[in-house]
């Protein structure tokens, strides 16, 4: 059960990948409204649940953060579920993650993602890189008519 | 039969018998059915008597009987029986007249008939038939016999017979009754002395080529003078005889001048036959005389010829001598030449065979018996394609060296008698005799069992070799499977906790810095060092294991452009410092662009780095010609190196400076060794201690290795 809007979906599933993510929106005023996932298929329930479809409660989430490397439902396949989703496919899919294998870049943007990052070793490097993503998909770039409406609707 | 006249005569016999056995059968039948003109033939003329037809029809069963000389047995003594039955009638009447007897046999036929026939013995036959019946039978009997001088007393007999009959028919001819019966009471009928006559001529023709009968069959000119000229005369005298007399009887002259009318015809005929008899004879004669004198001319020119070609030969002889003692020498080095040549061949271990044109064998050698197991007695004449396993492919291959004069290693297989094969590579060439005409295909053949056995342990072994590099392969494979996912576990699970690390480290240092020490902050920061010197550690190895697995990206690209884009990544490295570039004009190259800007900006970035304690740098890129491809290089005035350790220079994590003057994961090198050999290049360094150093490298070259063994070595 959704209780407020969400801006941001994070799905991963180690515990100081999540702290370290969220210090870095947090120390940038980003962190507002993020809903942590653990796995494929809680991101994949999540993203189904009835206030996101067309006249739901609330509009989907404005960008989601997914690892590859995730327990139960992989990454490549909860981003081959939202493009495959027609309700959910305008959600920008933002893969972040330690690696940096060409199959997988190859593989994300056949997919569909709308970005690829690795995620830096160096902390700093990392948190400058988290701001931007932040403010470009949350404020800078332009949501989908579809999400608007679903905002509308609600 | 030996000639065609004799068969002739011979048909002529049978005829006559034929005549004579109708005559014997009119007369019975005039007596069967009482009308007795037809054994008489002419009205108040003598009437043939029944025992004398009997006897015409066995003269003419007789003489059909025998008349084939050789006849069978059987029918042999069949027709002799019935001469003998002739002979016997004959006699028993001849008996009758001589000595008055009785015997009662005349009139056994037609008894009522006979009786009324005016005479003292009524059914008893003429004197004359009797003798001539008599005559005859002898001649039947004795038809075959030959006196020792060739003389057959049967044609004797015969010929009187004939004679008797003739007269008698002669008798009737002239009208002259004394002819008919000889004086005897009874005188002998037409009908009788035709068929006995006739008789007696088909006894006389039944033998044409035997005793007097073999001048009148004869095809020479006596043969043919007495054929022509003897019914002729006989005819004639006949003609003009009857003529005379019948003229006498119907009254026109007198009986003597009738026997003038007869003679005169005859001196004149007579004269005109010697006439022409001589003149036949003369011209036979003549053709003799001139035959022989030819021939004794050609006899005479003859002995001339001889005599000159015995003179010649003569001469010829002496020389022929001399050439025969020139030619035995000259066949005795001959003999000596094949004897050395039959040597050589048979010396040969070879199968050697000569063929001809139809495919059979000329000659062998011993080498051909042991492979055939055949004698060369059975192989020569023999077909050459009988003594293969495949003979259409024999005969192939000769008809193709009859066809383009050789054939070179044609394999065929040869079958011992044994049933074993001997595999055999055939060379082959035609022959030619003086005249340069083919004559046939002089055939080597070489056993090529151990050849054949060591190609196949070669094709074993090849297999073999092959499979274990099928499983070498599938296991580098697997294990090429296992590095990727190896690498693929360090790239992400190795640098997570790095990230982890570093990120909280910088936490602790940002948000409770104020509450440690500088000791405390400082080990900190030692912390952060670490995990990113480590995280740059994995990303390079990555990096190493990525060039040896992707596949090169093949385009021509300038060398210039791709120093310069390296140089400007590397601006933040020179940033403050004096560095002097200089970039001489490089070639363009067929490379893999990506990781060339990675060779070039490795190197780059090591001439920056070692250069870093002189105030004026100076890094130098430039290329020098090769032996095949352009060597291009990279040269500074840094702090350079010992060559002692050059062998280290390119392995992985090898640093030839120590951490803390030069920053280094000593993988950079490593992979521009890798890159280049990738690209079939090589790299190398020449450096002095505190001088400087020089990374030179090539590309692509397959022909600069072929050219280069010294960097071939480098690159293996």
């Amino acid at each position: 059960m959704i209780r407020q809007a969400v801006e941001i979906l994070l799905v991963e599933d180690n515990d100081n990948d999540i702290e370290l993510t969220l210090h870095a929106l947090r120390s940038e005023k980003l962190g507002n409204s993020i809903q942590v996932v653990r796995d494929g298929e809680e991101a994949l329930e999540f993203l189904h649940s009835p206030e996101f479809r067309p006249n739901g409660a609330f509009p989907p989430p404005k960008v989601i953060l997914l690892d590859l490397k995730l327990p139960k439902v992989g990454g490549l396949e909860v981003l081959r579920a939202v493009k495959s989703d027609p309700v959910l496919q305008p959600i920008p899919v933002v893969v972040l993650t330690s690696s940096k294998e060409e199959q997988d870049m190859v593989e994300s943007y056949r997919l569909g993602v709308n970005s690829y990052l690795q995620k830096p070793v160096d902390f700093d490097s990392f948190r400058a890189m988290v701001k931007e993503l932040g403010l470009y998909w949350l404020v800078i770039n332009q949501p989908p008519p579809v999400v608007v409406a679903a905002k509308e609707a609600a | 039969m030996s000639s065609v006249i004799a068969s002739r005569m011979q048909k002529l016999a049978a005829g006559a018998a034929l005549l004579t056995m109708g005559l014997g059968s009119t007369i019975l039948a005039g007596y069967a059915w009482g009308r007795l003109a037809l054994a008489g033939f002419v009205p108040g003329y003598t009437v043939a008597r029944p025992n004398a037809a009997v006897g015409l029809l066995l003269g003419a069963t007789a003489l059909l009987l025998l008349r084939p000389e050789g006849a069978s047995r059987g029918r042999r003594w069949a027709g002799r029986a019935s001469a003998f039955l002739i002979l016997l009638l004959g006699a028993a009447d001849l008996s009758e007249y001589l000595f008055g007897w009785e015997l009662g046999i005349d009139e056994l036929l037609f008894g009522q008939a006979v009786w009324a026939l005016p005479s003292p013995a009524p059914g008893r036959m003429s004197v004359l038939t009797a003798v001539s019946l008599v005559l005859l039978g002898v001649s039947l009997v004795g038809l075959d016999w030959e006196s020792r001088s060739h003389r057959r007393p049967a044609q004797w007999a015969a010929l009187a017979a004939l004679s008797i009959n003739l007269l008698v028919l002669l008798g009737y001819t002239f009208g002259e009754k004394e002819l008919t019966s000889f004086g005897a009471s009874v005188s002998m009928s037409i009908p009788v002395a035709l068929g006995l006559a006739a008789l007696a001529a088909g006894l006389l023709l039944a033998r044409p080529e035997r005793g007097g009968m073999r001048l009148l069959s004869s095809d020479q000119a006596g043969g043919a003078m007495l054929r022509a000229w003897l019914p002729l005369a006989l005819g004639t005298i006949w003609v003009v005889g009857w003529l005379s007399f019948a003229g006498a009887r119907i009254g026109w002259y007198s009986t003597a001048v009738d026997q003038v009318f007869f003679a005169v015809p005859l001196i004149f005929l007579f004269a005109l036959f010697i006439y022409l008899a001589a003149r036949s004879l003369e011209c036979v004669d003549e053709e003799r005389r001139r035959k022989t004198e030819e021939v004794e001319q050609f006899n005479r020119e003859l002995e001339a010829r001889v005599e000159r070609r015995t003179a010649e030969l003569g001469q010829t002889v002496s020389l022929l001598e001399r050439e025969m003692e020139e030619r035995k020498q000259a066949e005795e080095q001959v003999r000596r030449a094949a004897l050395y040549s039959r040597s050589l061949l048979e010396a040969s271990l070879d199968p050697l065979v000569t063929i001809r044109k139809d495919g059979k064998v000329m000659d062998v050698n011993r080498a051909t018996e042991d492979v055939t197991g055949v004698e060369r007695e059975r192989l020569v004449g023999s077909d050459f394609c009988d003594y293969f396993t495949e003979p259409d492919r024999a005969r192939a291959g000769y008809e193709q060296v009859f066809a383009s004069s050789q054939v070179q290693d044609y394999p065929l297989a040869i079958r011992h008698a044994s049933g074993r094969v001997t595999e055999v590579l055939y060379n082959a060439t035609v022959y030619r005799n003086e005249a340069g005409e083919v004559e046939g295909v002089f055939a080597a053949a070489r056993d090529i069992t151990e050849r054949k056995q060591a190609e196949e342990q070669v094709r074993l072994l090849n297999a073999e070799l092959e499979e274990r590099v099928r499983q070498r392969t599938a296991e580098l494979e697997e294990s090429n499977r296992e590095l990727e996912s190896f690498t693929y576990s360090v790239s992400h699970d190795l640098r997570s906790p790095l990230r982890h690390v570093d990120g909280f480290s910088k936490i602790l240092l940002e948000e409770y810095g104020p509450q440690l020490d500088e000791g405390g902050r400082r080990y900190l920061e030692r912390v952060r060092q670490g995990t990113q010197f480590m995280g740059r550690l994995v990303d390079d190895l990555l990096n190493l294991s990525r060039v040896g697995r992707q596949p090169l990206a093949m385009q021509i690209a300038g060398l210039a452009t791709l120093v310069e884009e390296a140089r400007k990544e590397l601006a933040a490295e020179a940033q403050g410092r004096e560095v002097e570039w200089r970039i001489a004009p490089l070639p363009f190259v067929e490379c893999d662009p990506g990781l060339m800007k990675q060779v070039l900006a490795n190197l780059l970035s090591n001439a920056l780095k070692f250069t870093r304690p002189r105030p004026h740098a100076v890094i130098e890129v430039g290329q020098q010609p090769g032996d095949g491809a352009p060597i291009i290089f990279v040269r500074d005035n840094g702090v350079g190196f010992s060559m002692k350790y050059a062998d280290k220079l390119f392995g992985t994590f090898q640093r030839l400076h120590r951490q803390e003057d030069f920053e280094g994961t000593g993988v950079g090198l490593a992979t521009v060794q890798r890159i280049l050999h990738k690209h079939g290049g090589t790299v190398w360094a020449e450096a002095e201690l505190d001088k400087g150093a020089t990374f030179y490298f090539t590309l692509g070259a397959a022909e600069a290795s072929a050219e280069r063994p010294a960097a071939q070595e480098v690159a293996a």
